[in-house]
């Protein structure tokens, strides 16, 4: 399955060369949690604070299907 | 700290006094609301003769402990009709801490229709005529000031907004460059110094004798705990998010929880949220080089750095600061995503003296109304300069976006006490819904800042979706945030000390080495509260009572996508917040 990933803060250093904050295309086995997807994209686990599926925070066991938008997010903090 | 200057403007006459014992060991946002309760008449018109400006520094102002140079100011709000307090990060507050003033109290009007500005030495202070500067954007009058005064001083000006009494002025503080850029936004205070003939305040530091500490070593230890707190968090470390992509780091979290006000809070998700981003302004910064600044500080002893200049394209400065609040409210809520634009509308506010919050809450609504469309950056600038010229339009939005909703007969206006709501939907995050509500200051954000753990996932993990447990997550907050304004520090080492707890003991260790007091964890609770409660007396004498604590009705009955949820807390679980 396909699912695309945008990354967002300091965590744009491990987008694709030349995408820079793009979202792009990530190839994952079926089944695959978020957990897996961060591990694929090489992103530490303390990195990834917070992912971002259909408008929620999602956990890191959580499931992915065909299609999904993937929103990975380092700490941030502002207001 | 143990004096105060006191400005009679009706007499043109200049004290310093004594600080009252019962002030002693106060500072900042309970200094300030604990002398405007006590002084100003809560029934008193807040542009007349008896309504006060008092201008505290924080507690730790002016000594070396991290990030604590916020100045409040406060007042009779002339927008909620309620207690202000607004404060903002400068070196003025350090300065009027170390000439040893605990604060200074504007009061009385002047009947001769010019304009006064007031100077403040360690030996006391003058009022000396300003005429030449009535009129004055706040940017040139702040440069003015430095030419005259030297780049020493310290400075607090009024744009012309605010001398021509409209109740979305704020007040600018000078950065550490002389930028008139700081602003104590919220609530009107322009409007209040405007009435009272004050065009600003400069303060020269020399020969001051400095803050002395009472335990110096409890002090340096707290120092030590907070400073290592700080830069050793994600958030506000170096390199971390906040320090790398400024506040506005904000913007893509909010729009990926459903959570940006969009085009006057009808949405929860912004198309273009991404081009007014701090990614974006960081790339921006990148490519376009010469001014452009991530990492700027806001005063001397910020060891955060989340200010930013922003460039124009040919690398000459546009504006500082570009803050998350000012890109979502000029941008996302007007349905605005180029940042030039958005830059272009700040730089106004600030040069006018505008809160840029009210000014994005009234510009859209006056979209709403049907003045301009929704992303009609050009016809949004036009607005602006239409409160520049005093037009009669400019007047109206110039009275904020209640004000320009009730002229325009809109139903769909995001105020609370009659204040424009922040950069946060209440229907996706319900725990800062519960702070706008409860809040004594109207919508506000910074009074009680569940965000954090509600979108964040800082200090706690709490689903925004949900009304469960908000109330006391929000009063937590709010009383824990009453003790940092007393301070003086910035809202920002809350994400430290949040998840921190050897920064959390620094706070109250440095307090404590200031002041040599035993406050304890208790202790900030309970003072936090009893500030919230005094300026909840005021309100309640001035005619503000749990009514005022209500959302607007049009939450209860829209869903906001992409959630679809309404505002669903009931105004008896608000009212619960104050048992």
């Amino acid at each position: 399955m396909e699912v695309t990933v945008v990354l967002y803060a300091t965590l744009i250093r491990k987008n694709p060369e030349g995408t820079r904050n793009k979202p792009f295309a990530v190839e994952l086995p079926e089944g695959a949690t978020v957990k897996d997807l961060v591990e694929h994209l090489g992103i530490k686990e303390n990195e990834a604070k917070q992912v971002f599926i259909k408008h929620k925070s999602r956990p890191e066991d959580f499931v992915l299907e065909d299609g999904d938008k993937v929103a990975i997010f380092p700490p941030v903090g502002g207001g | 700290m143990d004096k105060l200057v006191r400005v009679d403007m009706t007499n043109k006459k200049v004290t310093v006094e004594p600080l009252p014992d019962k002030y002693k060991g106060k500072g900042g946002r309970w200094l300030s609301s604990m002398m405007v309760n006590d002084e100003v008449p809560a029934d008193c018109h807040p542009l007349g003769p008896n309504n006060k400006l008092v201008i505290a520094p924080g507690i730790l102002s002016g000594t070396r402990a991290p990030n604590s140079g916020r100045i409040s100011v406060g007042g009779k709000s002339p927008l909620t009709g309620g207690i202000k307090e607004a404060n903002a990060g400068t070196p003025f507050s350090q300065n009027l801490a170390r000439m040893g003033y605990a604060a200074l109290v504007v009061e009385g009007l002047v009947e001769d229709g010019k304009s006064w500005l007031l100077k403040v030495d360690v030996n006391g202070g003058e009022l000396i005529a300003a005429d030449d500067l009535k009129g004055v954007g706040a940017y040139e009058s702040g440069h003015k000031l430095w030419e005259k005064y030297g780049e020493k001083t310290a400075f607090v000006v009024n744009g012309p907004a605010g001398e021509a009494k409209m109740v979305m002025s704020g007040l600018a503080f000078n950065d550490p460059e002389g930028r008139a850029a700081r602003y104590a936004g919220r609530g009107g205070l322009g409007a209040v110094m405007g009435s009272k003939g004050l065009k600003g305040i400069v303060l020269d530091d020399k020969d001051s004798p400095g803050v002395k500490p009472v335990d110096e070593e409890l002090l340096k230890t707290g120092q030590k705990k907070l400073a290592d707190a700080i830069l050793s968090h994600d958030v506000t470390k170096k390199g971390g998010g906040l320090n790398s992509f400024g506040t506005a780091v904000l913007i893509n979290i909010l729009n990926e929880a459903g959570g940006l006000p969009t085009n006057n809070f009808r949405s929860g998700e912004f198309e273009g949220a991404s081009k007014i981003s701090g990614e974006a302004l960081a790339e921006a910064a990148e490519k376009r080089g010469g001014a452009g600044t991530m990492g700027h500080r806001c005063h001397p002893g910020c060891i955060i750095n989340c200010s930013t200049v922003y460039a124009n394209p040919d690398g000459t400065e546009h504006v500082s600061s570009v803050e998350y609040e000012s890109v979502w409210s000029l941008g996302a809520n007007c349905g605005i995503d180029n940042l030039d634009q958005v830059a272009e509308m700040i730089w106004l506010c600030n040069d006018l003296g505008l809160d840029t919050i009210e000014a994005g809450c009234t510009i859209g609504v006056a979209m709403e109304a049907g003045l301009a469309e929704f992303g009609d950056g050009e016809a949004a600038i036009k607005m602006l300069h239409e409160i520049r010229d005093g037009s009669p339009l400019g007047h109206i939005l110039g009275q904020g976006a209640h004000f320009t909703g009730e002229a325009y007969g809109v139903t769909r206006v995001p105020t609370v006490k009659r204040q424009g709501m922040p950069a946060y939907e209440p229907r996706a995050v319900k725990g800062i819904g519960v702070t706008y509500a409860t809040s004594t200051m109207g919508a506000d954000h910074t009074a009680g800042y569940t965000v954090a753990p509600e979108i964040m996932s800082v200090g706690g993990t709490a689903d925004p979706l949900s009304k469960k447990d908000k109330v006391s997550l929000s009063k937590a907050f709010q009383d824990t945030t009453a003790f940092l304004d007393a301070a003086g520090y910035c809202i920002f080492i809350a994400f430290p000390i949040l998840d921190i707890e050897s920064g959390f003991e620094g706070v109250i260790e440095t307090v404590n080495g200031m002041l040599g007091t035993k406050y304890d964890s208790d202790d900030v609770i309970r003072i936090g509260n009893e500030v919230l409660r005094l300026e909840r007396d005021f309100n309640a004498r001035a005619g503000i009572g749990k009514e005022g604590d209500r959302m607007p009705e049009f939450m209860k009955y829209e869903k906001l996508p992409p959630h679809n949820h309404v505002w669903d807390v009931t105004d008896e679980e608000l009212d619960s917040f104050w048992d």
